[in-house]
């Protein structure tokens, strides 16, 4: 009887070590969700520059010095207008794949 | 007896096998588990070189939709500053403009949340093929708004040709030899005519432009920018001869002193 009752222990046991190989298979790979924030850009507020607004009843030298240095500077923002014209021309893509 | 015996035989055969099954399984079960282990780590850098993939394509189409983001929201804060285009069509390429930031925002939501690499390089994909749409916009308004400067500054120069007219005549009244003056002031008028008539012609181009038009009319585009590079020659040229008149009229006799010193 304790023979018998020692071999169903053996038997009980070697079963338990087969399911705990059988077991060990199942493990599964979970892939990692990535997650960026969402990135928004608002728009910037820029002040806007004062005008200079030409007088066109004054015709003093002095007045029309003032319009031509304002202009001047109207001449200077256009060269910086027509940079910005060619950069947007010359834009490239970056390269995604 | 005999059932001890029997018992005894059984308790044998038992044994054996279990014994026979149990080394089996052991000497199985390592070469098993060793195999499980090589197919478990070539899975994971399988998986780990997915990721890597995964994590390198979101990061350039973040950098890349961010720089979009960026430019196409300063583009909406200089569309604000042109006066000179209607409110009708500022509103629309303003909508049009926001439609781009929307659908990119929501690009960028989708692409953070893909997990298979196929579906994220569609998405990315979807980036670089609507690259032309943003182009058109960025080239457009930059143009509208130098177009915009030009007429600003055709506008001034028009004035100050005015005041040197008045004054040349004045001068011309007071028996000055304005021969010379009148030269530079017939140039002068010569380049504003020509600079008003480029900058017409360059805004006509650019109000009909559409997006969807794009690359195909890239062209015009690069007219409407040639027509204000001639633009801004002209105004450089017209306030050239502006400061040659001033310093010219400096050294007239004046027999009416409020002419040159005062507001009429």
């Amino acid at each position: 009887m304790i023979i018998s009752a020692v071999l169903i222990v053996v038997i009980l046991a070697a079963t338990g070590y087969l399911l705990f190989l059988g077991s060990a298979k199942k493990t599964t790979n979970n892939a990692q969700v990535y997650n960026q924030p969402v990135v928004s850009v608002s728009p910037t507020a820029i002040p806007t520059p004062s005008v200079y607004q030409i007088n066109t009843k004054d015709t003093s030298d002095n007045a029309i010095t003032n319009d031509t240095t304002a202009v001047n500077q109207n001449l200077n923002n256009l060269d910086s207008d027509l940079n910005s014209v060619d950069q947007s021309f010359n834009d490239q893509q970056t390269n995604l794949q | 007896m005999k059932k001890i015996i029997l018992f005894v035989v059984l308790g044998i055969t038992l044994s054996a096998g279990s014994a026979y099954a149990l080394g089996n399984s052991l000497g199985t079960g390592a070469n098993l588990a060793q195999r499980e282990a090589r197919v478990a780590s070539r899975a994971a850098i399988i998986t780990q070189t997915q990721d890597n993939i995964s994590q390198d394509l979101k990061n350039r189409a973040q950098a890349e939709i961010s720089r979009r983001l960026t430019f196409l929201n300063k583009l909406i804060t200089k569309l604000n500053g042109i006066k000179k285009i209607s409110s009708a069509e500022k509103a629309d390429l303003q909508s049009q403009i926001q439609t781009q930031i929307d659908g990119l925002n929501a690009l960028q939501t989708k692409i953070n949340g893909d997990t298979d690499n196929t579906t994220l390089r569609a998405d990315v994909k979807s980036i670089i093929s609507d690259y032309y749409i943003f182009l058109f916009f960025r080239v457009k308004v930059n143009l509208l708004a130098a177009t915009d400067s030009t007429s600003t500054t055709l506008g001034n120069l028009n004035q100050i040709y005015t005041k040197l007219q008045t004054r040349i005549n004045q001068a011309q009244t007071d028996g000055n030899d304005v021969v010379s003056l009148n030269a530079f002031l017939s140039d002068m008028n010569a380049k504003l005519t020509d600079a008003n008539t480029q900058v017409t012609a360059a805004q006509i181009e650019l109000t009909s432009l559409a997006a969807q038009g794009y690359p195909g009319n890239k062209s015009t585009l690069e007219d409407a920018r040639t027509k204000l590079k001639a633009v801004v020659t002209d105004l450089k040229a017209a306030y050239k001869d502006a400061l040659q008149i001033r310093q010219g009229l400096k050294g007239l006799k004046v027999t009416n002193p409020a002419a040159s010193s005062s507001a009429h």
